[in-house]
């Protein structure tokens, strides 16, 4: 029987999100969202009860009864209209699980065990291998010490294609084994054998009844051919079990949920999956720069390639990405002075109290400062795993933003300038905008029932926030040097039309409204420099439609890759200048 | 109509005297030493468990020239037994009987695991001992991990600590919120913890260093002195935040109140995250008749509860809740929150913050 109506309950490492979806006028759509403090810092963490409050908070905020007077959800709905039909969780308040991974050579078999790793929410503590690394031979004895040292939650061994090598393979194999017997059962890592397929009956051999042993296919059948998924599946299953074991509270949510815990990134990639199928010849990309996780999903064709960067983000995770990154990186997107001691002191208090949020505009400027960092570090990680992505990368269509650090916002051009900044896309693109957090539930719905998630997914839940027009440049150009006109031909809905022209800059953001009703068409390009919009130097189709958004058109005319000032005075001065073309400074909208 | 939303920020406690209860246990099973009853020191071993310190992998296979699958037919010692270096773990007659094959342990150790033609030797433990930090009775044993230590007296709840558990008598260098310098540090505060109503400046830093003072206790510190704090002998524990924030004057006169005795300064165990909790200064103080025991459950914001305010323009200020928002309000920063207006301690008049911008006092 089809779904009457849904909740998701997203867990993140800071807010707890909880989605309302439901059939309103014969439309499966999204109603309305609730949120809570995840709760897992108190002195008795409890996320089942960040789960109560942030339901309570969506039954305030929606009018439905969600809960019985016990606290318990509402399952299926009631003829009052109470309750939901169904509820899935998704998940990624638990540490990344560490990840031991053990293959023959670091341009294959380790390569695809490295970008599925990054897929998942694991951290890789060490590797083992049969090639030299940093120039060194790792002996067996290296290897169990290894894997004793890195106290893993699962290894994962692969090497030799189909019918290929088998005696280096076996060698990891019983190491793995080996130090997995070291701990007592019910704690030993998982080990995943994803190699040679001739080894899998001596794997399981090896393994015994002691071991958790999972035979899965060959991520290098071939050398030509990589598949990564199983590997990418078996670590979001021991991600779960982890926190089912724990974190407090998440059997609870579990036991109301259908189906298993999704871990959120994945919920994330089925979102990118099913928008590039509407945009097959140009890919998606979904960003996420949350608390503690920022994770980047590109979807193209068959590809999926997807970084989760963990101890990344606005909350816990600000902490480290600052050590990482260091003050200049962050202090160059601001367009403000501010002393090392007061960022740091900025810092310290995000990461202890990450719940709390900028009350000034300088400290919005600092923290979205950190967005721009997290998402630049993990699109230039997910670029350097996935190669075939391209350099410059290519124009996603389109570029979904969600996460906390894109929660509601009073100057949503501010946070399009920091997808620009960061990601520096090029061509013409759309941004996405998922102010309420919907992208993960929507993901969720996916995995349980496609044709309900495309019919929410073409009641269009997310805001258009613009169209962007970013030309690659083939050289450094003058501030305000004229790069190429465009006209922007509009028709309303009762015919009317109006033209008008626009002129894109060096070193400028323009930004032109389009009304959200009618059609908008751009025309008749005329190229002052040789440009490339996407379609080569200088070129450009007759007439190119566009959807606009809240904020209209972008044209951004500062080239790529950005470029910043070199004095301190200078760079504010510049990303002032960027702030107020793109309507971010003065009056909020 | 809406429903009244309520909003449970994180808390931070305070307390002058109250019965405190404390969960000391072992990151890994072990073996507890205490009973229920028994009256413990801060430096009363409450548990012990052993921890592998090196792992010695023996191809015992190779040695015997046999397949991995063969190999174990030859062991002579099972796991679980304890070998001497040199002593033989497999031997194979080969020839007739003629001659021997031996693998040998190249170390003393225990035999923890034979399979896949090796033998797996640990090579001598760690000992894990877990200490009572503070002194107490020990009203609770948590089998395998450890035990739950009740005392009276005084609780701090600070925001950072850079060491591990210490203790030592209290001594208070400033006359309040003044920055501690290096002249307020005197010979007196060798071997006692120093505390100071405001920030640290540097020069403390290397006075206390010089005095080889037990540890240091102030309301803040920049940032910046982070990688001095790592060539300290002493750890430094602060209370409000980083930055130049004063010390509350609640927890300031705590201090002043038991100055002269011994603090012990426990840092919790991580919590799911891997994020520690904040460290607890405990002032154990004897009492006749046990005091209540220290503030517990969650406080939803109302009005009348008592705060401190988390994010700038007023970090560090604090006062009392007198409203909540009928509704979420955009702030200047862009963003949309539920809001509470605080009037401020002291002359300073009310203001409006994000209802996620503080934290509950509880004393």
């Amino acid at each position: 029987m089809s779904l009457k109506s849904l909740v998701t309950i997203d867990v993140g490492s800071t807010q707890t999100r909880a989605l309302l979806f439901a059939r309103v006028e014969d439309r499966f759509r999204f109603v309305a969202a609730g949120s809570a403090p995840t709760h897992l810092r108190a002195a008795h963490p409890d996320l089942a009860l960040g789960g109560i409050r942030a339901l309570e908070h969506l039954s305030a905020i929606s009018g439905r009864l969600l809960l019985d007077p016990q606290g318990i959800l509402i399952v299926p709905e009631l003829s009052n209209g109470a309750g939901v039909d169904a509820c899935l969780v998704t998940l990624s308040a638990a540490p990344p699980i560490r990840v031991v991974l053990g293959g023959l050579s670091s341009e294959w078999s380790l390569a695809s065990l490295r970008r599925a790793a990054s897929s998942a929410y694991a951290q890789v503590v060490e590797i083992l291998s049969l090639s030299p690394l940093n120039g060194q031979r790792q002996t067996e004895e290296a290897w169990l010490q290894a894997l004793i040292a890195a106290e893993p939650h699962l290894v994962v061994i692969a090497g030799g294609i189909d019918g290929g090598a088998t005696r280096p393979v076996q060698a990891l194999l019983e190491t793995a084994a080996l130090a997995a017997r070291l701990h007592p059962e019910g704690e030993r890592p998982w080990i995943l054998f994803a190699g040679n397929a001739v080894l899998r009956e001596e794997a399981v051999a090896l393994a015994g009844r002691e071991l958790p042993l999972r035979v899965l296919p060959n991520v290098r059948p071939q050398l030509n051919v990589e598949q990564i998924g199983p590997v990418v599946e078996a670590m979001d299953q021991r991600y779960v079990e982890r926190a089912m074991a724990s974190l407090p509270g998440i059997p609870l949510l579990q036991g109301w949920a259908r189906g298993d815990v999704l871990p959120t990134a994945r919920a994330l990639s089925h979102v990118a999956r099913y928008l590039s199928l509407e945009t097959p010849d140009r890919g998606t990309l979904v960003v996420d720069v949350g608390g503690r996780h920022t994770v980047v999903t590109a979807a193209h064709g068959g590809l999926l390639a997807q970084l989760v960067r963990s101890e990344s983000g606005i909350g816990p995770g600000i902490l480290s990405l600052y050590q990482r990154r260091g003050y200049e990186r962050i202090a160059r997107w601001l367009p403000h002075e501010v002393r090392p001691e007061a960022l740091e002191a900025f810092v310290w208090t995000k990461a202890m109290h990450p719940l709390s949020i900028p009350q000034t505009i300088e400290e919005m400027w600092i923290e979205l400062a950190f967005a721009r960092e997290a998402l630049a570090e993990a699109w230039e990680q997910l670029r350097t795993l996935w190669p075939e992505l391209g350099r410059p990368a290519r124009a996603f269509e389109p570029i979904l933003l969600t996460g906390g650090a894109f929660a509601s916002h009073a100057r949503p051009g501010a946070l399009a300038l920091v997808a620009l900044d960061a990601l520096q896309p090029v061509g013409i693109t759309t941004l996405l905008w998922d102010p309420v957090g919907l992208t993960p539930g929507l993901g969720a719905l996916a995995a349980l029932d496609a044709l309900l998630a495309v019919e929410v997914v073409n009641s269009r839940p997310w805001i258009p926030l613009a169209t962007v027009l970013a030309p690659a440049l083939d050289g450094p150009v003058a501030l305000d040097e004229l790069l190429f006109t465009v006209e922007v031909h509009h028709r309303g809905p009762d015919g009317s039309e109006s033209v008008y022209e626009i002129e894109a800059r060096g070193g400028r953001l323009e930004v032109v409204p389009i009304p959200e009703v009618g059609e908008t068409e751009l025309r008749r390009f005329r190229m002052r420099r040789p440009v490339d919009l996407g379609w080569g130097p200088r070129r450009a189709p007759r007439r190119v439609r566009i959807a606009g958004g809240l904020l209209g058109l972008i044209v951004d005319g500062r080239g790529r890759p950005l470029r910043l000032a070199e004095t301190p005075e200078a760079r504010r001065e510049q990303i002032q200048r960027w702030l107020w073309d793109i309507g971010a400074l003065g009056g909020s909208l | 109509m809406m429903e009244t939303l309520h909003f449970y920020p994180e808390a931070v406690k305070f307390t002058p005297l109250a019965t405190i209860r404390r969960e000391r246990q072992l990151p890994i099973p072990g073996k507890v030493l205490v009973q229920r009853g028994d009256a413990v020191e801060a430096t009363t071993v409450l548990a012990i468990a052993e921890q592998p310190a090196g792992v010695v992998i023996v191809d015992i296979a190779r040695a015997l020239k046999v397949s991995p699958e063969r190999a174990t037919a030859y062991l002579q010692r099972k796991p679980g037994a304890s070998v001497r270096a040199q002593e033989v773990l497999a031997r194979r007659r080969i020839w007739l009987g003629l001659r021997t094959l031996r693998a040998r342990s190249p170390v003393d150790g225990e035999i923890v695991v034979a399979g896949g033609g090796k033998v797996l030797i640990r090579a001598g433990a760690r000992s894990l001992e877990l200490r009572a930090g503070f002194p107490g009775r020990v009203v609770e044993v948590l089998p395998a991990y450890g035990a739950v230590i009740e005392t009276t007296g005084a609780l701090i709840q600070a925001f950072w600590s850079s060491g591990a558990d210490f203790s030592g008598m209290i001594r208070i260098v400033t006359s309040g919120a003044e920055p501690l310098r290096a002249r307020a540090i005197d010979p007196v505060a060798q071997g006692t913890i120093v505390v100071g109503g405001a920030w640290i400046e540097p020069s403390a830093l290397e006075q206390a260093e010089r005095l080889q003072v037990r540890g240091i206790i102030a309301g803040s510190m920049e940032a910046s002195l982070l990688p001095m704090l790592r060539d300290l002998s002493f750890p430094v524990v602060l209370t409000e935040g980083f930055g130049r924030l004063p010390m509350h004057p609640g927890i300031f006169r705590i201090f002043s109140l038991y100055q002269g005795r011994e603090a012990f300064v426990l840092r919790p165990p991580a919590g799911p995250d891997g994020w520690p909790g904040r460290p607890e200064i405990l002032i154990p103080v004897p009492t006749e008749s046990p005091p209540p025991p220290e503030p517990a459950g969650e406080v939803h914001l109302h009005p009348g509860v008592r705060v401190r305010l988390l994010r700038e323009p007023y970090r560090g200020r604090t006062g009392t809740v007198s409203e909540l928002s009928p509704r979420p309000w955009t702030l200047d920063s862009g963003l949309r929150s539920w809001c509470a207006e605080i009037q401020l301690d002291g002359e300073e008049g009310r203001v409006w913050v994000p209802v996620y911008n503080v934290e509950v006092l509880r004393s």
